[in-house]
C-alpha cells in the first residue's frame, strides 16, 4: 500500500513518464491502479468495468501529463480523471450484462471450484455495493479496501473528514446488513 | 459507533492485485495502450526528434532565402545607382555585403578575399 512517502518519489516518475520512460511510467500504474481501481469500482459498480475504467484512465493520464501542475500529488490528479472517465463510462457505454467474470480469469487456474466461488463472492460484494450511495461507496472501498485514511479520503473527495467518517459508518452498517457477520475482517491495515 | 461499524469490510476479492498473475496482465494491458504515446515523448525528447520537428520549417525557410538570393540580384541592381552600395535581400537577411557582391558579379572570389571578407567581420 502507498501512502506517504510513495509522493516524494512520484514527481520524479512523473518527469521521466513525461520523457516516454516506460519503467517510470509502469512504476505509477502500479503504485495507483489499486487506488484507481477502487475509485471506478465504486462509480461504475463492477470490477470488470472498473479495469476498463482505468486502462482509459491510465491512457489519458499519460497523454495530459503535462496538466499535472503538482507531480508530487499525481494520485489526487490521477483520480479525478478516474472519476471522470468512470462518469463517462457509465453514462455513454451499455451496460455488458451477461459478461461473466469466469469468462476472463486468467489462464492457467488450475482450480475452476475455486474460481466459481470467488467469483459468487465477487458478485455478493459489487451487489451489495450497489446499494449504497456513490460517496458511500468509494469511502468505504478507498478506507477498506485500498486503506486510505480519512483525511487523505476527506481531501480526494472534497468532503469534510467528519463526513467521510459518516459515510463510512453508514456504508459499513448496510454492508454487513446485507452480507451478514462474514463480511467483517479482522485484519488491520498495514 | 457501534463495534460492528468499526471493523473493515473483507474486500479483498475485489482487489486487483490479489492475484499477481493477473495484476501483471492488467498492468501489461496498461502499459500495451500506453506505448503509443510513450514512444512519441521518447522521440519528441531526443535530439533526433527535435530536429525532425524543426526539420520542416528550417528546410522552408532555407528555400525561401534561396529564392530570395537568385531573384533579389537582378530587380535590385537595376535599381541601384553607380554611388549606392549594391544592397538587396541578400544584405537584408544578414549575408554580409561582400560575400553578397560575389554572389551577384561573375568573377570568383580568391582565398585572400574570402579571407579578407571574414576578417572584417
Amino acid at each position: 500500500m502507498e501512502h506517504a512517502g510513495a509522493s516524494t518519489s512520484d514527481a520524479s516518475f512523473v518527469e521521466q513518464a513525461k520523457r516516454g520512460n516506460s519503467t517510470a511510467f509502469e512504476t505509477l500504474v502500479r503504485r495507483y491502479y489499486r487506488a484507481a481501481h477502487a475509485t471506478a469500482l465504486s462509480l461504475v459498480g463492477n470490477s470488470m468495468d472498473a479495469e476498463d475504467v482505468c486502462q482509459d484512465a491510465f491512457v489519458r493520464a499519460l497523454e495530459r501529463l503535462e496538466d499535472c501542475r503538482s507531480p508530487d500529488r499525481f494520485k489526487s490528479w490521477l483520480l479525478k480523471i478516474v472519476r471522470n472517465r468512470a462518469h463517462n463510462y457509465r453514462e455513454y457505454q451499455q451496460v455488458r450484462a451477461g459478461t461473466a467474470i469466469e469468462d476472463v480469469a486468467v489462464a492457467g487456474r488450475s482450480n475452476p471450484s475455486q474460481d466459481v466461488v470467488r467469483s459468487e463472492l465477487r458478485s455478493k460484494l459489487e451487489k451489495a455495493l450497489s446499494e449504497l450511495t456513490e460517496m458511500q461507496r468509494q469511502v468505504v472501498l478507498l478506507y477498506d479496501l485500498e486503506g486510505w485514511k480519512h483525511d487523505d479520503i476527506a481531501e480526494s473527495l472534497g468532503v469534510s473528514i467528519e463526513s467521510s467518517r459518516q459515510y463510512l459508518f453508514v456504508a459499513r452498517k448496510r454492508l454487513q446488513k446485507i452480507l451478514g457477520a462474514d463480511s467483517v475482517t479482522v485484519y488491520l491495515h498495514d | 459507533m457501534t463495534d460492528q461499524t468499526d471493523k473493515p469490510i473483507d474486500f479483498s476479492e475485489l482487489d486487483p492485485t490479489r492475484d499477481p498473475l493477473r495484476f501483471d496482465s492488467l498492468v501489461d494491458d496498461v502499459m500495451r495502450n500506453a506505448e503509443h504515446e510513450l514512444a512519441a515523448r521518447r522521440e519528441a525528447n531526443n535530439i533526433v526528434g527535435q530536429l525532425a520537428r524543426w526539420r520542416i520549417p528550417i528546410l522552408t525557410a532555407a528555400a525561401a532565402a534561396a529564392v530570395f538570393l537568385i531573384v533579389s540580384p537582378n530587380g535590385v541592381t537595376t535599381q541601384n545607382t553607380p554611388t549606392e552600395p549594391n544592397s538587396g535581400i541578400a544584405e537584408a537577411i544578414g549575408i554580409p555585403t561582400e560575400f553578397a557582391a560575389w554572389m551577384r558579379g561573375d568573377a570568383e572570389p580568391s582565398m585572400a578575399d574570402i579571407y579578407v571578407g571574414f576578417s572584417d567581420q
